[in-house]
């Protein structure tokens, strides 16, 4: 492990600050910018503005794990063992928010791309278009009409 | 002068089976500091799941409050101020961890008074964080009445006109769009909820919000929260150990300064996704 001079230590401490600080300001205006708070009626789209401000946050953490926590003058053998489960970490986050349906199944989106509507959201739903075992709606051999003799 | 290195010295070539097989420290940390790593890189993972539970059940929900209408006020009074208060409690943690980083610098330097300076600029900051957070709680709270059950901010999910004011800024008669953000207000301890007519023509009443998100809000800034609290109780302990002398000793000198360190950097590291994913997105 390296131990910095103070000179080198003191390019971190301020350069660190000056460099978070702005890099904050700057996520805060991209995410005013984009809702219309800084121009009357002026709106970014949805994917660049998340793009921009995860990505900044992302430099954010580069920088605090890299130089506030040293973790770049530490061994390799350290970085492997910490990074390696950051990286599948970040694979996990991906994969449960699109199977918690942040992607396919989300309602927030402005633009109407495409959208999952479930049986029981069908303008002529009755209780019988939803297959219980997998016949649909209009088998006669349906329970609910044998039940009506 | 007592240093962190390795009892190893990194000039005599190794072999696979020196390095790993015992009796030195093949990462070149001792093993508090790898701990305090595996602890952080665990720590990690939970937030990393209560921040994906948050990001599934907001996208999941149309009436969902958008967070620049929810953190809009400001100490004093002042309420239209979206995301500023946030944005001052983010700068408070960077300021508290380069004070951090110079208490750890003046540590490998063996500068008693100089580590317990930078400390001691390190707790207030992290007092003055608690107490930001503390008053967004109590705001939201005791004045905007939201509770992990009751959430007044809610967004419409439909097109619609109000039949009714409600004496603020609602007239009768006033029209508003799907997505439109509104706060349920409270008048003499009762909540009013405003009748509105959607555009296939049947009267409704104004929907509280997703209980989910008040839910969320104070599970997750609650745990971050605690983090900077046990933080601030770490951060005293060592700074009283640090005047006690206690380290001017120690074989590892001030490492201890450096493992409470790498903690607090986690705790502002932990801060920059919740305020990334709470308040811009």
């Amino acid at each position: 492990m390296t131990t910095l001079t103070a000179k080198q230590a003191n390019k971190i401490a301020l350069g660190g600050f000056v460099l978070l600080g702005v890099v904050t300001l700057v996520e805060v205006f991209i995410a005013l910018l984009g809702k219309g708070y800084l121009i009357e009626g002026f709106h970014l789209s949805t994917w660049v503005m998340y793009l921009g401000m995860i990505s900044l946050s992302l430099y954010k953490a580069y920088y605090i794990v890299m130089y506030f926590m040293h973790l770049k003058f530490e061994d390799l053998s350290l970085k492997y063992a910490l990074g390696f489960p950051i990286i599948i970490l970040i694979w996990a986050v991906i994969a449960f928010l699109v199977d918690g349906g942040w992607y396919y199944e989300r309602k927030m989106s402005e633009k109407v791309g495409f959208e999952i509507i479930l049986p029981e959201d069908r303008p002529n739903a009755t209780e019988s278009t939803i297959p219980l075992n997998g016949h649909n709606g209009n088998d006669s051999h349906n329970s609910k009409e044998n039940a009506h003799h | 002068m007592a240093s962190t290195a390795s009892t190893m010295t990194s000039t005599i070539p190794m072999t696979a089976e020196d390095k790993w097989g015992g009796g030195n420290e093949p990462m070149r940390a001792s093993y508090g500091k790898l701990m305090m790593w595996f602890f952080l890189l665990s720590d990690a993972f939970t937030f990393s799941g209560l921040l994906l539970a948050y990001g599934a059940l907001r996208m999941s929900n149309d009436a969902w409050p958008l967070p620049d209408h929810v953190f809009s006020s400001f100490p004093g009074g002042i309420h239209n101020a979206p995301l500023i208060f946030v944005t001052l409690m983010t700068f408070v943690l960077i300021v508290s961890s380069v004070t951090m980083f110079k208490a750890v610098q003046e540590g490998h330097r063996e500068n008693k008074n100089g580590v317990a300076f930078w400390l001691l600029l390190t707790i207030i900051g992290g007092l003055t964080f608690l107490g930001c957070q503390a008053w967004e709680w109590n705001t939201l709270i005791n004045k905007e009445h939201m509770t992990i059950t009751t959430n007044p901010f809610a967004r419409h999910t439909e097109n619609g006109v109000y039949l009714e004011g409600d004496g603020h800024h609602i007239k009768p008669g006033d029209t508003f769009k799907k997505g439109d953000s509104y706060m349920l207000h409270k008048h003499n301890g009762e909540w009013v909820r405003l009748k509105y007519r959607n555009e296939k023509g049947e009267v409704k009443l104004q929907q509280f919000g997703p209980q989910a998100f008040g839910q969320l809000f104070f599970t997750i800034t609650g745990f971050h929260g605690f983090h900077v609290f046990s933080g601030v109780v770490l951060l005293l302990i060592i700074l009283i150990n640090v005047i006690s002398g206690v380290y001017v000793e120690r074989r590892n000198g001030y490492e201890m300064v450096e493992k409470v360190g790498l903690y607090w950097h986690f705790v502002d590291l932990v801060w920059v996704f919740v305020f990334l994913c709470f308040y811009l997105l």
